[in-house]
């Protein structure tokens, strides 16, 4: 490669300002919830899928809206309920009439889009959600003996509660691993809940976000994400990290695997790009350990009878 | 990449030159230690110049080997990780890492290369070299003499010598050897063979009979009182060893040795 231009370079400082542009125009929207943004931007810029967990009213599906909207790209929503079929997400074949004959035509369906918001997944049947599966890691759909590929960027976004768990089909280990982030939403502070109740009671605005990401500049900023460097200690680091979730057997009884080592160190990329920093830092790898980890480990009978959460052993993994 | 190659190759050297700087200052201070230790043995300096030049080469590669731009992030904190990622990641080729390249030289143009050393300890180094100079210069100036000590080496040396057969048999002369009072060690060639005589008195005890106050044993034709006197010969305190049986004991052996026959 030749050495890029002094303007690409100066290019590259921009980015810090051009994050925070976007953080601001969906804080038009959301009020608080600033570090579940990050989150999600975290994941469009890794190109992987994450999943948002919260009690209901949280503004999970409002977070999600605004941040398409942002970012001009295709929508889609898909609720997750007990009688949604796979055909129902991936598309289905429909019988056309052309030219007098009867031809089958494939009908996509609502997983054909940049952004796809899966509410309350944990309510589809594991049937249909295996379906998500191939779309979320191959990026493709297959239907019958056709292969179809998906638009890029594509990220899914799905959500679920962890309450009123009757009749849900919680995902499996192997499902949850798929999602690179799992972001867990917090009850706003006093402050921020006035002003959310301010913002929605008040006579509506035409409340239209900017877009400032177009699905090229996403795809570019993908490509520098990977591109960001890091020390190899640093690297050494994460990769220390969860090889301690498999060696803690009083706190953990399943660690993460390889993939979540993959995951932290992207992530961590992802975190440093948007901080318009060109390097890795450990801070980066601690702050993304908890979204990267806490779905990726089950723990031991010892630490679940010591109260402990997932999120408290990763915090004593950490420091 | 080529100025990012030439910075680092740069930093490296600064770096070689301050430990060059803290290796020949420490063997200093080592050397003048060593020299007073060697004043007050009696030592030969050659024993200090070796230890002193050993004590460099490991220095200097251990030093050279842990030769790390950390150095330079602990004394530079606003080069902290981006330093050593610049470092690993110098074979990238991309617009990041050319980013991140192009940050980091106008940082370290920013850097002193002063910033990499430690004053502190170099003052402290610098101190002890002049300390350790004044106090052995006042021993030669004012003509202290130190209290002479055995030579620690002298003993195992000898031992050493004797162990490989070079040492002084025992029995020979050894009146000026090694100064060293009435021990034989030293070179069994340098022992002088001397005029005295020697004069050697056995002491009798439970240890070491008096051969002399034996009785001669009595020929005997008779093999009972034979082994009377045989058998009495194997208890403890029997003839022989001065334990005090006599003639009627010997003959009440053989009395009963005789009435056991009949």
């Amino acid at each position: 490669m030749a050495a890029p231009s002094a303007d690409a370079v100066k290019n590259i400082d921009k980015l810090k300002a051009t994050f925070t542009n976007v953080k601001a125009e969906i804080g038009k929207r959301i009020i608080g919830q600033e570090s579940v943004v990050d989150q999600i931007l975290i994941a469009i810029l890794t190109d992987a899928n994450a999943l948002l967990e919260s009690y209901p009213g949280l503004g999970k599906t409002s977070t999600i809206k605004a941040v398409a909207e942002v970012m001009n790209l295709k929508f889609s929503r898909i609720q997750g309920t007990p009688d949604l079929m796979p055909s129902d997400v991936t598309g289905t074949y429909v019988i056309e009439e052309k030219d007098g004959k009867k031809v089958f035509k494939f009908q996509r369906g609502p997983v054909f889009a940049n952004i796809i918001l899966v509410d309350e997944i944990n309510r589809a049947t594991p049937k249909t959600q295996a379906a998500l599966l191939e779309a979320m890691q191959e990026k493709q759909v297959t239907m019958g003996n056709q292969t179809f590929e998906l638009e890029r960027p594509f990220f899914v976004l799905a959500t679920q509660n962890p309450i009123d768990q009757e009749g849900t089909y919680p995902l499996p280990e192997a499902q949850t691993d798929r999602f690179l982030l799992k972001i867990i939403l917090d009850y706003p502070s006093v402050d921020q809940e006035v002003a959310i109740v301010d913002q929605y009671t008040r006579v509506q605005d035409d409340g239209a976000l900017q877009q400032l990401l177009s699905s090229e500049s996403i795809l570019l900023l993908q490509k520098l994400t990977r591109q960001v460097p890091i020390a190899n200690d640093i690297k050494r680091y994460a990769v220390d990290l969860v090889m301690k979730t498999r060696k803690s057997p009083d706190l953990i009884e399943y660690g993460a695997s390889p993939r979540a080592s993959i995951g932290l160190v992207l992530a961590a990329k992802a975190r440093a790009l948007m901080d318009g920093r060109k390097f890795v830092s450990v801070e980066d790898i601690r702050a993304v350990a908890l979204p990267v980890l806490r779905h990726r480990i089950v723990l031991s009978f010892q630490a679940e009878r010591a109260g402990k959460t997932t999120d408290d052993v990763i915090k004593e993994l950490v420091k | 990449m080529q100025p990012i190659r030439s910075m680092f190759q740069e930093v490296t050297f600064e770096l070689v030159k301050i430990i060059l700087l803290n290796v020949f200052l420490s063997t200093i201070i080592f050397f003048l230690v060593a020299d007073l230790v060697a004043l007050a043995f009696g030592m030969p300096i050659w024993y200090v110049i070796i230890a002193a030049v050993l004590y460099c080469a490991v220095a200097l590669s251990g030093e050279l080997h842990r030769i790390s731009v950390a150095v330079v992030e602990e004394r530079n904190p606003e080069l902290r990780e981006i330093l050593r990622t610049a470092k690993d990641n110098q074979n990238q080729d991309t617009l990041m890492a050319h980013a991140l390249f192009a940050e980091v030289l106008e940082k370290m143009r920013r850097v002193s290369s002063g910033t990499f050393l430690d004053f502190r300890k170099l003052m402290l180094k610098l101190g002890a070299v002049f300390a350790l100079s004044i106090v052995l210069v006042s021993l030669a100036f004012f003509d202290i003499s130190i209290q002479r000590f055995e030579n620690p080496l002298e003993r195992p040396i000898a031992a050493l010598g004797r162990f490989f057969g070079g040492g002084i048999a025992s029995g020979q002369d050894s009146a000026g050897v090694g100064g060293v009072g009435d021990d034989l060690f030293s070179e069994a060639s340098m022992a002088q063979l001397g005029q005295d005589q020697l004069v050697a008195t056995v002491k009798p005890g439970l240890d070491n009979p008096d051969f002399n106050q034996l009785d001669p044993a009595s020929p005997s034709s008779d093999p009972l009182k034979d082994l009377a006197d045989g058998d009495a010969g194997f208890n403890e305190g029997g003839p022989g060893y001065g334990s005090g049986l006599d003639d009627r004991d010997l003959q009440r052996s053989y009395e009963y040795a005789k009435q056991t026959r009949e």
